[in-house]
């Protein structure tokens, strides 16, 4: 008698525990037999969800779907492993297999009973979604009456109804806020969606037009790929497919461990990272969000003999009364995708991940709510996230830097900050929605060049922020600039890539709403550090003016807004007059009233971390940068210690004067030096008396200590603090 | 006296010339690229082609007067962009958009790249930009959407940055680009004025473009692009083509070069936006299967052609060629209308490698190219590729190549075929080799038909193979699919040369409208609308007219196409309609253009349901302005007896197939007549390509002296 799919699941793990080959593959036979037939057919099943995301997109109808290609579709096994996936929001593989997992586990195979034509949807965080806006599909595939395979989506809607609009829920103070719940439904049978689901989302989201044709997209992918499979197992053969699927998992879980043996040592490595969400005072939704916040994000790496991988990420700190809280599995989700870019990227699948022993943060912590605090809200889950992500970058960059993959390496990514519009467009719609500003940032420095400007997203692999003029046919802005910002890439001997400042003035609206949102953003504190010696990445600033005399500047032909100026000294408020000008606002935040037009907007995006020591570049990249208008003077001489002239309008570095200046700066390091003992027993005495100590930090160490008590031993051991001590937050 | 046309391919590796006489009958010749002066190329291509005719290289010192066209296709505007020597060339753009070059986008870092590397970080990078920010200079001005000056130009600015940018930077280009200035162009034309002023009072002339007469559609970067390749590579490539035009001068040839656009039509290599030239290189096939569609009349044909590094592709629907109106170019993507060819990197140079780690085969996507060549060609090279594979497995011989001008090595390619192939699978090498090559065949397969093809039935559609390498694979890749029916052409490997003697005489303007019209709008405002769309219409269309007066034109001999892009309000993609009213001035006008649409947008997304939306947006008109040219005859041949004649015959030969060495029959392609026919297992070896014909397919060569391709069980 077949075995269920939850037997099989169960089967499957076992196997995996036994051999430690997923599925119990310990020989890959088809691969050996016939590898010709296997390369082709991933080709194809790979090609085939490539169909899937064209179809898909030109079918939905948001922007941020359509433009931004923020969707992902996948084909699965019987027990939903990702086989491949298309082009598009890899982050969301993993999510899209544990989804289907769930569906087996909760027993939906005995009822309803899954069926040809059935479609399921999930956006619950609380069921492993990651927020309400990105809504998951899947879909079983039959093949002569048996369940052979699923095809998945997950696609991101402009708006899910959370308490604000749009789909960047940082302010959400709850889970009942964060939106149109879908949680674990079947939404549809015989390949058409119910009524009932086209009503809710009519009745419950902002844009339903958009989140009905995302919705209507997800299934024309979905289906694609049902179709193009049957064509596939008519030509190869049921069995081969099947087979198949399984050895590209396992395949690919193998060049993952490969990687990792070849190329990095054994051993264990911690890397720790903060965030911080600074509110307080500012405009929220209850009085219990009137407050700063701090995350804790430590990821200890340990890389065993036999190149399996643990990953911990004990030490977490609490939830949030906003939106970033993340549920496990979305989490996991995300890292897979940052494993997977960095170490098995060769086919982009289940399988390297499932060479991960990981230690889930704690129950009740912000990466793990639920089980302690059932109301966490998630509307945008993955903002403190990707800084885990991007640690992942880090933590392998110096493990390939070990073995001399210099070519490997990369410093991280800087922050993300969103902007998010609300109102009516210069067309007279109502139309809410991200830009796709943040898509695209600087790429990290690598070990041996400059990361590249505005090249990049973290969680994304198709970083792009598109033209300037389709962003104004949906949203009611003028763009008065995009231009590189300089000194956004931290400073090092390679600099990350460097991010842009895009200025916006509103312009044919009644009013807008802009919202400088949460997707990995800082408040106050920096990000990251970059690596060997660079200086980290500035925390994010942006400004506007409301109520300003913009017009009367333009009617006059004076100078207007156009960047954002040195981070030192930003621009709008000696260019710009207003009633309220906030010329280095701290993110996140929503303006305070709806904006105007010749209201002015200056939101810059980041570049990525540095590596190596900035007085270590090469003067002739610091010569350039000047030239380019990417750095400034004051930075070319204070902190790569490169002097230049300017003799005929361009900077000429002045190779004497660079040299006597970088030595000069190395006897001033040495000067304030002090030996690693004394600034311990300094920074412990600062420690013990909580000195300095904001409130947010305090209660990020009081509640990480407490969720994991044996981070919490370790942090004590370090200080050499006594056992009961504790933070007061 | 007979007349002649004579037409180009340069590549990048070889340049094709043929001439082809008023009965039809052509020849080919080939000689290596030379981008550092095409005209060597051209002329050695030449003088080899016209061996062919018996013609030696002393006797025809005056052919070219008797070449009625002359016409070139190829790399002049690339090689320019690749080897940056192109003019020194500065921007005068919107202000706050100065690094709008240098930035470029993140999207531009991996064109073309496959999944596995764009995911990997560590690969991208952006292009050395045409023009670095310290030659951008701003300009405070903005025009809105809907082409409302919102900030007026700041006409001192514009003044200050001509003038520095032309006496300090000393550039000898300046291209303008500022924000919709494609709804209204007023700001960048009045820009220009600036800038002649500047130049007169500077006595200093340089190169000047302007965004909106370049290319005037939306999305900015694109066209920014757009606009800097025209000032920047333009003219220093018309001077290539001008060496060509004095070298054939000197046979005699009496009127100007043309040069082939990349949207399919020839014009004179004087032609102001010389940029549309730059992605010439494919088109020339799609066009020779266009006017070949028309001769046999079948209107529905995939094109592919397999060269030595690309398998380019594309499709002919309804007679129509589709455009692609920002395809990438050399890491940047640019507003010019180019045919719609999608390119994988699979052809007969491809490398075949096993990777070591996972013991997985990789095809390419790199090749060897010309330089150096595949290992049997003994260059050098030691990597084995595609060649080797049917060089091993007795498709291609060992004394044919390139008609037997190049001495290949067998002995050589099976080394190293073994030794880094088959050795690391535990597989025989022609085993080994077989696998090699079907893999090749589903890549090419499933370019065509899951990517190409998406949304079309492929049982109305003729698979047309052409390119040196297109007969070799073409029924690998046509695989078991229901196509109406495969055929290729003798002298394929020149197909690309012949079909850019095809092309009418054609111009075609582009222009961003963004019309959208909402349900909720009463009939006098949707109306008011789509005005816009008549206006640009109108406006095209005038300045099509006006440029081909002044290219000597008769007004009576130019015929005028109208054509929408129209979408979904909010979708990715729109829809090329061909508008069936001449205006939008009534609603009977709106509502038969919205269903041309809806029937089309239903014809090809027949998967998913129509949205509901109900609001459609106008994106971009376009106007096509066309002068029918005189095309090479196809010449119509009496009927042969189905059996070829003794002497087409050349031998027995060996074959690796299905696991198995088999007798295949090799024909001569040039002794083949109209009327023969030819079963499989049988290789058809001309002098630059080779038709495989498996066992279970037949070969029927038409009057036209085509061949058709059938299945014997069919």
């Amino acid at each position: 008698m077949a075995l269920s799919l939850r037997e099989e699941t169960k089967a499957n793990e076992e196997a995996f525990k036994k051999t430690g080959c997923l599925f119990g593959l310990e020989t890959l036979a088809r691969k050996e037999a016939d590898p010709g037939t296997y390369e082709a057919v991933w080709h194809i099943l790979s090609n085939l969800c490539n169909a899937a995301w064209a179809t898909g997109c030109k079918v939905s109808s948001s922007p941020i779907a359509a433009e931004g290609g923020d969707a992902l579709w996948g084909l699965h096994t019987s027990t939903g492993e990702a086989v491949c996936i298309s082009r598009g929001i890899s982050a969301h593989a993993g999510l899209l297999s544990d989804m289907i997992k769930n569906f087996i586990d909760l027993g939906y195979e005995e009822n309803p009973g899954f069926k040809a034509g059935d479609i399921f949807e999930n956006n619950d965080p609380h069921y492993g979604g990651i927020h309400s806006p990105d809504f998951d599909m899947c879909m079983p595939l039959f093949y002569d009456g048996k369940l052979i395979a699923w095809a998945s989506c997950v696609s991101h809607v402009s708006d899910a109804g959370s308490v604000t609009p749009g789909s960047i829920g940082f302010l959400n103070p709850d889970c009942y806020s964060d939106g149109l719940p879908i949680s674990m439904e079947r939404v549809g049978e015989n390949n058409r969606f119910y009524p009932w689901y086209e009503m809710r989302i009519r009745s419950r989201t902002r844009t339903p037009d958009f989140v009905m044709g995302d919705a209507r997209g997800r299934l024309a992918g979905c289906l694609t790929i049902r179709d193009r499979l049957e064509e596939v197992i008519e030509k190869y053969g049921l069995d081969f497919i099947l087979d198949a699927s399984k050895e590209y998992v396992e395949d690919s879980r193998r060049y993952a461990v490969g990687r990792v043996k070849t190329q990095t040592v054994p051993g264990r490595i911690r890397k720790s990272q903060f965030k911080d969400l600074a509110m307080k005072g500012k405009r929220v939704l209850l009085a219990k969000q009137d407050i700063d916040c701090a995350f804790n994000l430590p990821m200890e790496l340990t890389i065993n003999a036999d190149a399996s991988v643990d990953l911990s990420l004990q030490g977490a700190s609490g939830t949030v009364p906003f939106g970033e809280n993340i549920s496990p599995t979305a989490l996991k989700s995300g890292l897979m995708m940052g494993y997977s870019h960095i170490v098995g990227f060769d086919m982009f699948n289940s399988g390297p991940i499932a060479a991960w022993n990981i230690e889930m943060p704690p129950d009740g912590s912000w990466a793990n709510p639920f089980p302690l605090n059932y109301e966490a809200a998630s509307g945008v889950a993955w903002a403190p996230a990707v800084t885990w992500v991007s640690n992942l970058y880090e933590v392998f960059g110096r493990l390939f830097q070990m073995r001399g993959f210099v070519e490997e390496m990369a410093a991280g990514s800087g922050t993300i900050m969103t902007a998010e519009f609300s109102g009516i467009n210069q067309t007279g719609m109502y139309l809410t929605g991200l830009t796709l500003e943040q898509a695209s940032q600087g790429s990290p420095a690598r070990g041996y060049s400059d990361g590249e400007n505005s090249a990049w997203c973290i969680y994304t692999p198709e970083a792009d922020f598109g033209n300037a003029e389709i962003s104004e046919l949906y949203y009611p802005i003028l763009f008065l600039g995009r231009n590189v910002s300089p000194n956004s890439g931290g400073y090092g001997q390679f600099r990350g890539g460097l991010g842009h400042t895009a200025v916006w003035m509103v312009h044919n609206t009644p009013g807008l709403e802009y919202q400088c949102g949460d997707a990995g953003m800082r408040s106050k504190m920096v990000a990251n550090h970059g690596m060997y010696g660079a200086y980290p990445v500035v925390p994010d600033r942006p400004a506007y003016g409301h109520k300003t005399n913009v017009k009367e500047l333009i009617e006059a032909q004076k100078p207007l807004i156009h960047g954002r100026g040195d981070p030192e000294s930003p621009l709008i408020a000696s260019l710009i007059d207003a009633e309220l000008v906030e010329d280095n606002a701290i993110a996140p935040f929503v303006t305070p009233e709806p904006l105007q037009d010749f209201d002015i907007i200056v939101h810059p995006i980041a570049g990525a971390q540095a590596m190596g020591d900035p007085i270590n570049r090469d003067s002739a990249s610091v010569e350039r940068d000047l030239n380019e208008g990417w750095t400034t003077s004051r930075v070319a001489t204070d902190i790569h210690g490169v002097v230049t002239n300017k003799p005929n309008g361009a900077f000429v570095v002045d190779a004497a004067a660079t040299d006597a200046k970088r030595a000069e700066i190395r006897e001033e390091r040495k000067a304030r030096a002090i030996p690693f003992k004394d600034w311990w027993l300094q920074e412990r005495e600062k420690v013990q008396a909580e000195e300095n100590m904001d409130p947010a930090i305090l209660t990020m160490w009081s509640t990480c200590m407490e969720l994991s008590p044996k981070y919490g031993e370790e942090l004590r051991a370090f200080w050499a603090l006594p056992e009961d001590f504790t933070f007061s937050g | 006296m007979s007349r002649y046309l004579v037409a180009c391919d340069a590549g990048g590796t070889m340049t094709d010339v043929i001439v082809v006489d008023e009965e039809g009958r052509s020849v080919i010749g080939k000689a290596p690229t030379s981008p550092q002066d095409e005209s060597i190329g051209y002329m050695e291509s030449f003088w080899e082609a016209l061996e062919y005719m018996g013609i030696s290289k002393e006797e025809g010192q005056n052919f070219g007067a008797s070449v009625e066209t002359a016409i070139y296709t190829g790399t002049s505007m690339l090689n320019t962009v690749i080897n940056m020597n192109g003019y020194k060339t500065g921007i005068l753009v919107t202000r706050g958009f100065e690094d709008i070059i240098s930035q470029g986008r993140g999207s531009q870092t991996f064109i073309g790249a496959q999944w596995s590397e764009i995911t990997h970080m560590q690969y991208r990078r952006h292009r050395t930009p045409l023009v670095p920010s310290q030659l951008a200079r701003g300009v405070t001005e903005r025009i809105d959407m809907f082409g409302t000056p919102v900030i007026p130009i700041y006409e001192d600015e514009v003044r200050q940055g001509a003038r520095e940018l032309i006496e300090d930077e000393k550039v000898e280009a300046i291209a303008i680009i500022f924000l919709q200035s494609f709804v209204n162009p007023a700001h960048e034309n009045r820009a220009a004025e600036i800038c002649r002023e500047v130049m007169a009072e500077l006595g200093q002339e340089v190169v000047l473009e302007v965004s909106n007469k370049v290319a005037p559609t939306t999305r900015e970067i694109s066209r920014a692009n757009a606009t800097v390749i025209q000032a920047y590579a333009s003219d220093p490539a018309r001077k290539q083509l001008y060496r060509i035009e004095e070298e054939l001068a000197k046979t005699g040839y009496a009127h100007s070069l043309k040069t082939v656009l990349g949207y399919g039509g020839i014009t004179n290599i004087r032609y102001p936006r010389l940029f549309e030239a730059a992605m010439s290189g494919p088109v020339g096939g799609l066009m020779g299967a266009k006017y070949l569609s028309s001769v046999i009349g079948e209107e529905n044909i995939v094109c592919s052609d397999v060269g030595g590094t690309s398998f380019d592709a594309g499709t002919i629907t309804a007679g129509v060629l589709p455009i692609d109106r920002e395809p990438g170019f050399q890491d940047m993507y640019v507003n010019v209308p180019m045919l719609g060819i999608t390119s994988i990197g699979a052809g007969t140079g491809t490398y075949i490698r096993v990777d070591p780690q996972t013991n997985r085969i990789k095809l390419g996507p790199d090749s060897a190219g010309g330089t150096p060549g595949p290992t049997f060609m003994e260059a050098g090279n030691t990597t084995p590729t595609i060649n080797d594979v049917n060089l091993l497995l007795g498709i291609l011989s060992e004394t044919n190549y390139l008609g037997g001008k190049v001495k290949i090595n067998k002995d050589v390619s099976y080394k190293l075929f073994k030794e880094k192939v088959a050795d690391p699978l535990g597989m025989d090498v022609y085993d080994a080799a077989e696998t090699c090559l079907e893999l090749l065949n589903v890549m090419m397969r499933e370019h065509l038909v899951n990517s190409l093809m998406v949304g079309h039935d492929l049982r109305e559609y003729v698979l047309l193979g052409y390119g040196g390498g297109g007969p070799l694979h073409l029924l690998g890749y046509a695989g078991d699919f229901p196509w109406k029916a495969v055929c290729t052409v003798p002298h394929a490997g020149g197909f690309s040369a012949w079909g850019g003697a095809c092309m009418d005489y054609s111009h075609r303007r582009h222009k961003s409208v963004g019309a959208v019209v909402t349900p909720d709008l009463d009939d006098a405002t949707k109306l008011q609308y789509l005005q816009p769309v008549t206006a640009a219409w109108d406006e095209l269309e005038a300045e099509l007219r006006e440029e081909l007066k002044e290219e000597g034109f008769d007004p009576e001999q130019v015929s005028i196409s109208r054509v929408v892009y129209m979408k979904y309000y909010g979708q990715l993609d729109d829809v090329e309609v061909d508008s069936p009213v001449a205006n939008l001035d009534t609603l009977e006008d709106m509502n038969s253009l919205i269903t041309t649409f809806e029937d089309l947008y239903a014809k090809m997304f027949t998967m998913a349901a129509r949205p509901d939306v109900g609001a459609y947006h106008i994106t971009e008109v376009c106007v096509i302005a066309k002068v029918a040219t005189v095309k090479p005859k196809l010449r119509k041949f009496e009927l042969a007896g189905k059996k070829p004649a003794e002497e087409a015959y050349k031998c027995s030969r060996p074959l690796y197939m299905r696991g198995a060495w088999q007798d295949a029959d090799i024909w001569e392609m040039e002794k083949l007549v109209p009327g023969n026919e030819i079963d499989g297992l049988a290789v058809i070896e001309a002098s630059n390509t080779t038709l495989l014909v498996p066992p279970e397919w037949h070969v029927r060569i038409d009057a036209h002296d085509i061949y058709w391709i059938t299945r014997k069980d069919s």
